[in-house]
């Protein structure tokens, strides 16, 4: 199932940086437990106005895979993230992205 | 603390749209009358000019701005909310009062404006210190926050002192007490303040990292040295203690200056329109900050032939204008788009596919904005220079072009809010 939630969770875009949130690196672990999900996220910034946004769509990719009963998003304040933690094609994309 | 953070647009964003309002209006009030900004600086209508740009513009901005940025930087949710919707009422009927008595030379209507938008400030640092409390860092940008709220304190202290004892007939003007008054409140708040959302807002929009924690640190030491220095310097009129407190300042900045650099050379990311013109902000700060060098010791600005009262003008248009004015100009083509965009589709996100936060900026607008703005600045400098009203005039005009250009695409972007272009979400088949 797992990669499937990732599958799911590539649809959910950090708006400013038109990435999503698995190549910006801020899925740090997917737990699956009987239908149970607990991701675990790092925030880019923390303290991000859109979090509560991106729980809500967290839960709204998730919840409509078959056999998923709960969702749970965890926000890890313990691991900081950083630009390393982007996907390498990401980060080619990202230096390549055009001004809007 | 459950890292959500809840984001207030509408309140940040009335802000923001009672500072362009603000701005339009003193670059009108300019274009029609530029002997305002010519000659010395204590004439009353360029006071009520100052007040209503300083106040009313970047006040307004920088204030709005925080009850976004604040829960952000604190990295907890806004506290008091009620309390900030209070403070732009108060901040929206003071500021008028104290603009119409600096014009009129009444200082019963300052006082009373003074008075309602103390208050309204008081209210601020009430959330903002409540919102801090809950999740505080003691890092440079946490500090200079807490430092910026404090010389916020005492400008309006100052700023309410000076008019009643004007009304109390103890004072006659032009004092020591105005220039601390004026450093203070436009170094003291709008410089620490900048600083601190720009060693944020940097990392955060360039994807990078901070680069050294020694230089920033000492940086904002520096900088807060100079600070303290500018009262006691002042007050003794002693010259050394004038000198060090201008060189600490500069000093601070340009190790500033030198971090934001070294952080947008680490960047991960290919800086668009607005961002490379918000770094573009940072190239007249050591400008700004060596003219108020030499303003404070009052070496006669021999470059432009300028008397030191005139050549305040001058300084602090560089300062405020080219420096502060452009951040914020080029700032607000990321957040208020952002703050539209959320309050379009942050509640879609996961729900269907939604447009890049791109597409809130017209490109078009957006170089009109930035090329009006800038030309209209650098003009507007010269003109000061040259004490040229004509060219005054012209840069008004240019520089109104630019506002109202970006002032159009915040507007437009509102489309988004009633017609939210929303597209149905496809799942990936297992």
């Amino acid at each position: 199932m797992t990669s499937e939630v990732i599958d799911r969770l590539r649809l959910v875009p950090d708006p400013e940086l038109g990435l999503n949130i698995v190549e910006l690196g801020m899925v740090e672990q997917i737990e699956e437990l009987n239908g149970h999900l607990r991701v675990h996220l790092v925030l880019t910034s923390p303290g991000c106005p859109l979090s509560g946004n991106i729980e809500e769509a967290i839960h709204s990719v998730l919840r409509s895979i078959p056999g998923v009963e709960t969702v749970m998003v965890e926000f890890r304040h313990d691991i900081p993230w950083h630009p390393g933690r982007i996907d390498p094609e990401a980060r080619e994309k990202l230096m390549g992205q055009q001004s809007g | 603390m459950n890292g959500k953070v809840q984001a207030r647009p509408a309140l940040t964003l009335s802000f923001f749209a009672a500072g362009f309002l603000a701005l339009a209006g003193g670059v009108l009030t300019v274009a029609l009358d530029p002997a305002i900004l010519t000659g010395p600086y204590y004439q009353p209508k360029l006071l009520a000019l100052a007040h209503w740009l300083v106040l009313g513009w970047l006040g307004s901005v920088f204030l709005g701005a925080a009850y976004q940025l604040g829960p952000v930087i604190a990295e907890s949710p806004l506290r008091f909310p009620l309390l900030g919707w209070f403070h732009l009422a108060l901040h929206l009927t003071g500021l008028p009062c104290m603009v119409y008595g600096f014009a009129a030379g009444n200082y019963h209507w300052i006082l009373a404006g003074g008075v309602l938008v103390t208050s309204g400030c008081i209210a601020f640092v009430i959330t903002q210190l409540a919102t801090a409390q809950a999740s505080w860092r003691g890092d440079p940008v946490g500090c200079a926050l807490v430092i910026g709220w404090f010389w916020l304190a005492v400008t309006l202290g100052l700023g309410l002192f000076m008019t009643g004892n004007r009304l109390a007939g103890l004072e006659s003007a032009p004092s020591q007490w105005l220039r601390i008054h004026a450093i203070l409140g436009t170094t003291g708040f709008f410089l620490t303040v900048f600083n601190a959302v720009s060693l944020r807002l940097v990392p955060m929009f360039a994807v990078t990292t901070r680069q050294s924690n020694a230089r920033t640190w000492t940086s904002l030491v520096q900088t807060q040295a100079g600070l303290l220095l500018v009262a006691p310097a002042s007050l003794l009129h002693f010259s050394p203690l004038l000198w060090l407190s201008g060189l600490l300042i500069l000093s601070g900045q340009l190790l500033f200056l030198w971090e934001i650099l070294a952080q947008l050379a680490r960047r991960h990311r290919q800086l668009d329109g607005p961002l490379n013109w918000f770094a573009g902000s940072f190239l007249w700060l050591p400008l700004a900050m060596t003219g108020l060098l030499l303003l404070m010791n009052r070496t006669g600005l021999n470059l432009t032939m300028l008397e030191p009262e005139a050549g305040a003008v001058l300084v602090f248009t560089v300062y405020l204008l080219g420096c502060l004015t452009t951040a914020v100009l080029a700032m607000s083509f990321k957040i208020i788009p952002f703050l539209v965009w959320q309050a379009a589709y942050g509640r879609h996100l996961g729900r269907s596919r939604v447009p890049p936060l791109s597409s809130l900026v017209h490109e078009r607008l957006f170089l009109l904005a930035s090329t009006g703005s800038t030309l209209g600045i650098i003009i507007l400098v010269g003109a000061l220079s040259e004490q040229s009203g004509f060219l005054i005039r012209t840069a008004a005009i240019m520089l109104g072009v630019g506002i109202g250009c970006a002032m159009t695409n915040f507007i437009l972007s509102g489309r988004h809010l009633r017609c939210p272009q929303l597209q149905p979400l496809n799942f990936p088949t297992a």
